[in-house]
Formats: structure tokens, C-alpha cells, sequence
């Protein structure tokens, strides 16, 4: 080592070394895009997301301007038998009618708007709890960390369903619903969006604690530190943007996972009100008639199916494309 | 312990003139080593920096050498006031830096900058050049065009100002060095601690930011600590030199003196290892130490290089005399402006290889 670093000095100074680095390479986001084109499941998955989501934002178009059937508009006469058995699929009605004669294929259309809808803004407010605190725990560490730290352990060590059937009843129970310091959670949406918010914050409250942990050891915080940046600077300007990546890719996977939540709390007619179409409902509504009306049991399934695994293939390719260490 | 540190200035050189600029005093620092998940309690304590006292003079240039776990970063980082220190005292420019809070510490972190090794680690990767550089402006609230000052900037250290808003992995390693600088020289420091700045370079790109560094030394009237486990590198950039061993100042001279006349048996052992006639190393054979450095958490009784010494066996007739073992050399003058910390010096001239041999 001495020798040949003097040697380079020597030659340095007699003008022999020319610099030869190249600038080479592109942008993180491009470099991104290269490697999440490649991932043909992902990409998959994105474009079903985006129809669904295209789909719910036209659902009224399509219900009023096709098929001219609203969601709550009742068919009792035409789509049920003499016993009230609903009847199946046909030009007018493409996914049959449900229990109570209405079409189906528009429940089925409002109910991914429901669907999205719920799992999205819970898991916005899940992300942005999830993140602050991760990020205080993770660069404070110490007792505050401990504090969180423990907080998070509790949270998703309780059973969840339990809790949330718990505080969804307890507040339904009068119009009012409970006032939780600023937050007054209103029965339907607001608390369903709630309790899920509730429950998934930890998962990448702990995802942002862990990866804070590390950026926090890392020299560009300590540079950052010695130019006097103070704590908020160095939490949000730079271990922030380091954590995008991860929080998009932990974000897209429990999309699912809320999706499933909200569905499962309607099934047990906890969640969204009766008015509100949703996949859930539309299931428990289906588990007393499949044997008879097998469509009112495969249309929201299949769609509760094909969403929760969009989602899960984007976060795996997102994943994947943002951290070619864990990619093929 | 205090009593034993000579006063300063004490060792000079040409480039060695008025007050210092910085000088640490009986700095100490301790990691606490803890045990137990809920209830920690400390077991024990790394003696990172132990006891250590030197000056920075204007203009100079201090190299810091040593072993791999030495403390030269914990020196840095206590120095730039990232690390509480444990005993001692920083003072810079006149005043007392060592308690103050990091809102009174600011004005201080426009003077005290810090180059760092990895080039990599050390740049924020989701940031732009522009930002990254333009980030010292920033945080400082500093009037005027932060862009053309940025591009300034690159200019002044060799990168082109057009890669702007280009992002750190787009550079090579000796290119990102120059983002570190180009950030280090932002708000015209009086201090620039260098801690390993080329050492995870190539050795022609080494050689080119060791140059880089020395041009802005001159026209910007810099003072450096630099820090390095290359002794050919501190040689060529340094004015004096001091040697760390286990967290002790352990040997300091100007670097030709030090070079050709290493007092300190550990410092002579490592300019053995430096191959002959480059960084003009008298010494012919390598002195192979014994053993490995010891743990700073346990660190040896008396002057902590006596395990490996292999001055102590000769002068004990293979047995480490008993002060060795039981008593820490002082930091004393063996020469004027030259100190070591050590019983039993080497007379300049004094082969060590036939030492380790006898
Ligand atoms: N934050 C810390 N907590 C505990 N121990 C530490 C910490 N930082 C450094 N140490 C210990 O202090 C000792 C000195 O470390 P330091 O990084 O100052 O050495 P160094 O001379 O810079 O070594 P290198 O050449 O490897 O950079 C080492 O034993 C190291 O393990
Ligand atoms: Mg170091």
C-alpha cells in the first residue's frame, strides 16, 4: 500500500496519472423502472390495479349509462323465482342477482370502489403513523425507542379480529360514535377505516424503525450532523428519502391484508353500512344461498381474489426492483 | 494522570506558528459496553481515546497514524463534537468547546469540517449532487445563489458543474471523494478533519485527492487533521505526525524527524512495514510484532504497548522490565520537538529488527 501510493504521488505530481473515471449510470427511478418492467407478474399485477381502479372511479358511469341498474334498486320481481330463490346471470343481469334481487354485477362494481377505497385511506393513515413513529423510535433509540418499540409488539400481538369486532360494536351502537380525543368516529366508514388504520400501523411502523436504525449509523447522517443539520433535518431530509422504497413496497403489501380486514369485518356486518355495497357483505350474504346461487359466492370472490393478488404481486415486484440484493 | 502530559507547544516545525487552532487536552473517551435486554447495566467500557493531548496549529497539516481500533475516528469525531467526550477538554480557537450545547456548538460547525472514508457511505444516496453540496448553505441559512456557489464548488474540485443534479451512484469512487470535499470546503472551514479520505480509493485516484487537498490547503489556508493507516500517504501530506496506540498518543514529530528517527519501538515497527527508501523508512527488516493488538476494553497495566514490545524483552533480557508492565510511560521529550511516551526510547540509530531477533 505505501509503496504504490507514493508512487502514484510521484507520478501524480510528474503529471502521469490522468483521471479516467467516467460518469456513468442513470437515476434511481430509472434504474427502478428497467429492472420492474422486467417482472412480468408485477407488471401484471399493476395493470389489474389500475383497472380496478379505473373501474370504481367509472362505477356509476357504467351502472347508470350500461346497464342502468343502480346498486340498492330492487328487481324482486324480475331476478327472483316465486320462492325468492335469486336468479343467475343473463344478458340484462351479467352476474345475476343477489338475495334480495339486485344486480349483482353492479353490487360487485361498487363494491371495488369500497373496497379501494377503505383499504386505501386506512392504509394512508397507517403509513403516515407507521412512518413518524418509526422514524422517532428509530433515530432517538433508547427509552423513547423501547416505549414504541413495545407500543408496536402490543398492538400486533393483540387479536386483532376480537379488538376490532370489539370497538366497531361499542361504537355503532349510537349515531354519535365515539369521540377519540380529535378523532369523532362516526359509525361505517370513518371507524371501519379506523380500526383497520389502528391495527396495521405497526407493520411498517416496525419496517421504518429498522431501516431508520441503520440509515442512522451511516456516515451521511454524521455528515449531515457535523454541518449542524438539526434532528428534523436529518429524520426528514435525509433518512427519508432512503425510506420510500420500503415503505412503497410494505405499503402495496398490506393493501391486501386491509382489503381482506374490511371484507372480513363486513362479512360479520361490522363494517360499511347495509347502503354500502361490499365484496364482504355480498360473501355472508352468499354463504346461505351458494348451494342454490353459485354466482352470488364466485363474483365478489373472484374479485377479492384477483385484487389481493394483484396487490401482493406489485409489492413482490416492487420489492424485487428496489432492492436487487433480495431480486433474482 | 494530567501531571505526566507536557506542556504545549512543545513539538514544532516550520509550519507550527502562533496559537493553535485546535487543542485537546487529557481528551478521554469510554464506550460503555452493557448488558441485559430491559435493565441495562454497564459490564464495562471500551477505552477508545485514553488521556490524549496535542495541538493543531494554523495552516499545519497533523497526520494521525495507527492500527486498525486505535481511535484516530473517536478522536475525530470528538474533535468535530459528534461524540460527548468522556474527560478532557477541546478547546478551538480560543474557546472551550467542549460542553456546549448543539445550538451554541453551530457557529462552531461552520470552522470544523469533516472529509470521511467511505465515498460511498458518506454521500447521501437519494440526494442530488447540487443538494448534497448545496446542503451546508442550507443548513446555515447562507445568503446568495446557493446553485452558482455549488457550481463553484465543482468547478474549484474537478467535477463538472453540468452534473448538477446528478445522483452520487453515478460518479466513481475518487469523484464522490471530491462531492465530500466539495461539501467539506462549502462554508469555508478554518479545520478540515480528514478521517481516512483515500484509503477506500484506487491508488491513482489517491494520489490525485491527496493533491486536490493540498492545492485548497494553500489557496484557502486550510489546517488539517488527517488521519491515516497509510504512513507513505501521511508522510507526503503531513507537517508533523502523531502515532495512536490503544487509545494513547504514543509518539508526535514533525514527519521527517518522526520518520527517520522513530523513537517509540511501536512506531518503529510500523515504519517497518513500510517498504524501504519510499516513505524513507530506515529500518531494513520487517519487526514483526507479537501478538495481536490487545482489547481496549482490557487493556494491558503500564505502558500498553509492553505485550508486543520488543524493546521491553531486550532491555529485560527477555523479560518485560517491571515499569514497563506496571507504570504508563509519560508523553516526554526525547528530543526537542519530539516526544514519546516511552521508558526506554530508541537512541536514533538503533536497529530494531536485530532487537526483535535477539
Ligand atoms: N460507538 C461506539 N461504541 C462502542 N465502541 C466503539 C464505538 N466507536 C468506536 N468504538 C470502539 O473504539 C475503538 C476505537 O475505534 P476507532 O473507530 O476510533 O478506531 P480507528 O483508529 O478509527 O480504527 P480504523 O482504522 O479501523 O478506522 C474500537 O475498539 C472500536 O470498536
Ligand atoms: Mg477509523
Amino acid at each position: 500500500m505505501g509503496q504504490t501510493a507514493s508512487d502514484a504521488i510521484v507520478a501524480a505530481e510528474h503529471g502521469a496519472v490522468v483521471e479516467q473515471e467516467g460518469v456513468r449510470g442513470r437515476s434511481p427511478w430509472q434504474l427502478f423502472w428497467y429492472r420492474f418492467r422486467q417482472d412480468k407478474l408485477a407488471l401484471t399485477g399493476l395493470i389489474i390495479i389500475v383497472l380496478l381502479g379505473v373501474l370504481a372511479a367509472i362505477a356509476p358511469l357504467i351502472s347508470h349509462g350500461i346497464v342502468h341498474h343502480g346498486p340498492n334498486q330492487l328487481f324482486s320481481n324480475t331476478m327472483l323465482t316465486q320462492g325468492g330463490i335469486p336468479k343467475g346471470p343473463n344478458g340484462q343481469f351479467w352476474f345475476g342477482a343477489d338475495s334480495a334481487g339486485r344486480d349483482l354485477f353492479v353490487r360487485v362494481l361498487y363494491g371495488t370502489q369500497t373496497s379501494l377505497e377503505v383499504a386505501v385511506i386506512a392504509t394512508g393513515f397507517a403509513v403516515l403513523i407507521g412512518t413518524v413513529i418509526g422514524l422517532i423510535a428509530g433515530y432517538f433509540g433508547g427509552a423513547i425507542d423501547t416505549l414504541l418499540s413495545r407500543t408496536m409488539d402490543v398492538v400486533l400481538s393483540m387479536p386483532l379480529l376480537l379488538f376490532a369486532i370489539g370497538i366497531v360494536a361499542a361504537c355503532s351502537t349510537t349515531i354519535q360514535g365515539c369521540p377519540i380525543g380529535p378523532l369523532h368516529l362516526t359509525p361505517g366508514l370513518p371507524i371501519v377505516i379506523f380500526v383497520i388504520a389502528l391495527f396495521s400501523w405497526p407493520y411498517i411502523g416496525r419496517i421504518v424503525r429498522g431501516n431508520t436504525l441503520s440509515l442512522a449509523q451511516k456516515e451521511f447522517v454524521e455528515a449531515a450532523r457535523s454541518l449542524g443539520a438539526s434532528n428534523a433535518r436529518i429524520m426528514f431530509r435525509e433518512i427519508f428519502p432512503n425510506l420510500v422504497a420500503p415503505i412503497l413496497v410494505y405499503s402495496s403489501l398490506i393493501v391486501p391484508s386491509n382489503i381482506i380486514f374490511e371484507a372480513s369485518l363486513s362479512y360479520l356486518g361490522l363494517g360499511v353500512p347495509q347502503s354500502i355495497p361490499s365484496w364482504g357483505r355480498e360473501l355472508s350474504d352468499a354463504s346461505d344461498w351458494f348451494t342454490v346461487a353459485w354466482w352470488m359466492l364466485v363474483f365478489p370472490g373472484f374479485f377479492l381474489v384477483l385484487t389481493t393478488l394483484s396487490f401482493n404481486l406489485l409489492g413482490d415486484g416492487l420489492r424485487d426492483a428496489l432492492d436487487p440484493r433480495t431480486g433474482r | 494522570m494530567s501531571q505526566t502530559q507536557v506542556p504545549e507547544p512543545l513539538v514544532t516545525s516550520e509550519a507550527t506558528h502562533g496559537e493553535p487552532l485546535v487543542s485537546v487536552e487529557n481528551l478521554t473517551k469510554h464506550f460503555p459496553v452493557r448488558r441485559g435486554i430491559i435493565f441495562q447495566r454497564q459490564v464495562a467500557a471500551v477505552q477508545a481515546v485514553q488521556d490524549v493531548t496535542f495541538s493543531i496549529y494554523p495552516g499545519e497539516t497533523l497526520g494521525l497514524v495507527g492500527e486498525s481500533g486505535c481511535g484516530k475516528s473517536t478522536t475525530a469525531r470528538l474533535i468535530a463534537r459528534l461524540l460527548n467526550p468522556t474527560s478532557g477538554r477541546i478547546v478551538f480557537d480560543g474557546q472551550d468547546i467542549t460542553k456546549l450545547s448543539s445550538r451554541r456548538m453551530r457557529p462552531f460547525r461552520r470552522d470544523i469540517q469533516m472529509i470521511f472514508q467511505d465515498p460511498y457511505a458518506s454521500l447521501n444516496p437519494r440526494q442530488s449532487v447540487g443538494q448534497i453540496i448545496g446542503a451546508p448553505f442550507a443548513i446555515h441559512h447562507t445568503e446568495g445563489d446557493t446553485r452558482k456557489r455549488v457550481r463553484d464548488l465543482m468547478d474549484r474540485v474537478g467535477l463538472n458543474p453540468e452534473h448538477y443534479n446528478r445522483y452520487p451512484h453515478e460518479f466513481s469512487g475518487g469523484q464522490r471523494q471530491r462531492i465530500g470535499v466539495a461539501r467539506a470546503l462549502a462554508l469555508r472551514p478554518k479545520l478540515i478533519i480528514c478521517d481516512e479520505p483515500v484509503s477506500a480509493l484506487d491508488v491513482s485516484i489517491q494520489a490525485q485527492i491527496l493533491n486536490l487537498l493540498e492545492d485548497l490547503q494553500d489557496e484557502f489556508n486550510l489546517t488539517y487533521l488527517f488521519i491515516s493507516h497509510d504512513l507513505g500517504v501521511v508522510r507526503h501530506i503531513s507537517d508533523r505526525i502523531a502515532v495512536m496506540y490503544l487509545g494513547h498518543l504514543v509518539e508526535l514529530a514533525t514527519a521527517d524527524e518522526l520518520y527517520e528517527r522513530p523513537r517509540h519501538p511501536y512506531t518503529a515497527a510500523l515504519l517497518s512495514a513500510v517498504p524501504k527508501g519510499r516513505a524513507g523508512a530506515r529500518v531494513t527488516n520487517r519487526i514483526v510484532l507479537q501478538g495481536d493488538v490487545p482489547s481496549p476494553v482490557n487493556p494491558p497495566s503500564g505502558c500498553p504497548f509492553h505485550p508486543r514490545c520488543p524493546k521491553a524483552r531486550l532491555v529485560g533480557n527477555g523479560e518485560v522490565p517491571e515499569n514497563c508492565r506496571n507504570e504508563l510511560p509519560p508523553l516526554g521529550e526525547v528530543e526537542t520537538n519530539h516526544v514519546a511516551a516511552c521508558w526506554y526510547p530508541l537512541e536514533p540509530g538503533e536497529e530494531l529488527e536485530r532487537m526483535a531477533h535477539a
